[in-house]
């Protein structure tokens, strides 16, 4: 064994010994790619890397798309949004067998649509869809269950932080990668609505029957939708449309988001400040894990760690669609004790340029990678999501939620294998744009 | 310091406003007038480094940087703090590190001599802003480290 592969090896074992020890990410990708960089090239060349690279990254005009979609999500949030599409949602198909389960993961997927992050749609939906499914008496924990699974449509669904990442770090069309989450994104929403109704038929105690809404209602409730659609043609319409670029779309997201809640009177000052401020620390956690990740590519190009592997993989007796199937189980089977942020952020590098050699369309590996990232988030046993809910409503209790997202994680397998088996669902809205 | 935190954050969310007007005017100048904010492209990347910078430091102050939990959630009272005191040890090592580095680009720079384009505005201005965010970082972390160890919070 070369002395690189052995420093490759000790390097990635040293990362998650150090974030399983509580470094943070950011923080052990990058001790180890200065420390292990330093230990092949040199402490000067270590030291250059450490002075070039990090405020490349962080004055990157490209990026600027992260902190410009969070704050358009926190704006969204702070107004209220997500309350008026679950009203909507609710309104329409609540007395439907499952019906306030249904319009949470509608409205979830609605919010999807203006926000990019799980763990912000998670959250608010927790406060706005959860007291209402329990209200109608709906078992708790898979009213949980609902909400977490809902929840992670957020980083499928375009404008969505994943695939900003994902672009970041492979350079792969953030226009194109969005594009492809839409398609992806409604089968999702389609498939948990289905396991709601196959739930509904196994236990209909858990999702009692309510009353339908009045007409008025049903009307006000949907006419309230307009903000969002405006804020989802004004964003994805101009990507899709090719009418600005995305850094355009997102700044024009961010500022639509403003307009709209200020003119409906549901922002004032102090909500924009806390949606600044909110943006920012989200912002900021993710541009110290870019800087480390770019600081680690050095490492891993210095120790030709993609090329072993990629050997590695190619000895395989599988095939190139065997060999995907290989890497997305490995990503599940480790997302489920390790953040799946980390791993994305640890691996992507490695395994990226293996699956274009193969001959895959990144776009549609970066959809595939993203869904295994959506199933961690709500697999036990670390599901971040489940954590969040219940730190929000500890009184369910964390098994409870897990029950609840169980099935959902069943659907999002179901979900994975048809993306993987017909990349069209994927691809087809992209070659239409292209 | 807490009240310290606040008016960073609150300070540097205000240059993430900022960012998006820039890239907001930047759109409408070029669409709708043929024109361009002078010098808009330099402004709007400094404004997104000396933010992320600055949030850098408030994270590490509040300890929100991104971590993996499961281990530490399942240990006991004596690993987490031997877990504690390694994370919070390095964690201010790499950040000392990171800071040394900065200030070194910044001397760079300022060597150089560089100006933007259009409005002749001096580049190191902006990084030197960065590069305090990166080292109130270092002073946060810092900070964390003594509490961590001497005072068990």
């Amino acid at each position: 064994m070369s002395e690189q592969t052995l420093v490759a090896i000790v390097g990635c074992i040293a990362v998650l010994v150090l974030m399983l020890i509580r470094v943070p990410i950011a923080v052990s990708l990058a001790t180890v790619a200065v420390g292990g960089f330093a230990y092949l090239v040199g402490p000067e060349p270590a030291l250059g890397i450490l002075i070039d690279s990090p405020i490349r990254t962080v004055t990157n005009f490209n990026f600027s798309v992260i902190p410009m979609f969070l704050l358009m999500g926190a704006l969204v949030s702070e107004s209220g949004m997500s309350r008026e599409l679950f009203r909507a949602a609710n309104a329409r198909v609540g007395h439907l067998p499952g019906g306030t389960a249904i319009a949470t993961i509608l409205a979830c997927g609605g919010f999807a649509a203006i926000n990019g992050s799980s763990v912000a749609s998670a959250a608010t939906m927790t406060q706005v869809a959860l007291p209402e499914m329990r209200r109608s008496g709906y078992d708790a924990g898979l009213s949980a269950g609902v909400v977490a699974a809902g929840g992670t449509l957020g980083i499928m669904i375009p404008p969505s932080v994943m695939f900003i990442l994902y672009s970041i770090l492979t350079d792969t069309n953030l226009a194109a990668l969005f594009i492809a989450g839409i398609v992806p994104g409604l089968i999702a929403i389609a498939l948990y609505c289905v396991t709601i109704l196959i739930l509904y038929r196994i236990r209909m105690d858990w999702m009692p029957r309510v009353q339908r809404a009045d007409r008025q209602e049903r009307w006000e409730s949907v006419r309230d939708v307009w903000a969002t659609l405006l804020l989802f043609a004004l964003v994805i319409g101009g990507i899709y449309g090719g009418f600005v670029t995305i850094t355009e779309a997102a700044g024009l997201g961010a500022f639509g988001a403003l307009v709209i809640g200020v003119a409906r009177g549901r922002l004032n000052w102090d909500g924009v400040v806390r949606s600044l401020v909110d943006a920012l620390r989200t912002s900021a956690a993710i541009f110290f894990i870019l800087i480390a990740a770019f600081l680690f590519q050095y490492f891993l190009a210095v120790t030709q760690m993609s090329q072993l592997l990629g050997n590695f993989l190619s000895s395989l007796p599988f095939g190139p669609l065997g060999i995907v199937i290989v890497i997305l189980a490995f990503y599940i089977i480790v997302g489920m004790v390790v953040d799946e942020l980390a791993i994305i952020l640890l691996s992507i590098p490695i395994v990226f340029p293996i699956v274009v050699g193969l001959g895959f369309d990144p776009v549609w590996f970066g959809v595939l990678v993203v869904v295994t990232v959506q199933i961690g988030l709500i697999a036990p046993p670390v599901g971040i999501i489940c954590f969040i809910m219940n730190n929000m409503v500890p009184d369910i209790g964390l098994m409870n939620i897990y029950r609840g997202a169980l099935p959902f994680v069943v659907a999002d397998l179901v979900w994975l294998a048809l993306l993987v088996a017909f990349p069209a669902l994927s691809l087809t809205l992209v070659q239409l744009m292209a | 310091m807490n009240r310290f935190v606040a008016i960073v954050e609150r300070t540097a969310g205000y240059f993430i406003g900022f960012l998006a007007l820039v890239t907001v005017g930047e759109a409408i100048l070029r669409y709708g007038f043929n024109s361009h904010i002078p010098d808009g492209f330099v402004i709007g990347q400094t404004m997104q480094g000396i933010a992320i910078c600055w949030g850098i430091a408030t994270a590490t102050y509040a300890d929100r940087q991104i971590t993996v939990d499961i281990l530490y959630e399942l240990a006991g009272e004596r690993v987490r703090r031997a877990f504690d005191v390694a994370a919070y040890t390095i964690n201010l090592l790499f950040l000392a590190l990171f800071g040394y580095a900065m200030t070194f680009k910044v001397f760079d720079i300022l060597r150089a001599g560089e100006i933007s384009a259009e409005l002749q505005i001096p580049i190191w201005t902006g990084y030197t802003l960065a590069s305090l965010g990166v080292l109130t970082a270092v002073v946060t972390a810092a900070i964390r480290w003594w509490q961590v160890l001497f005072k068990g919070r």
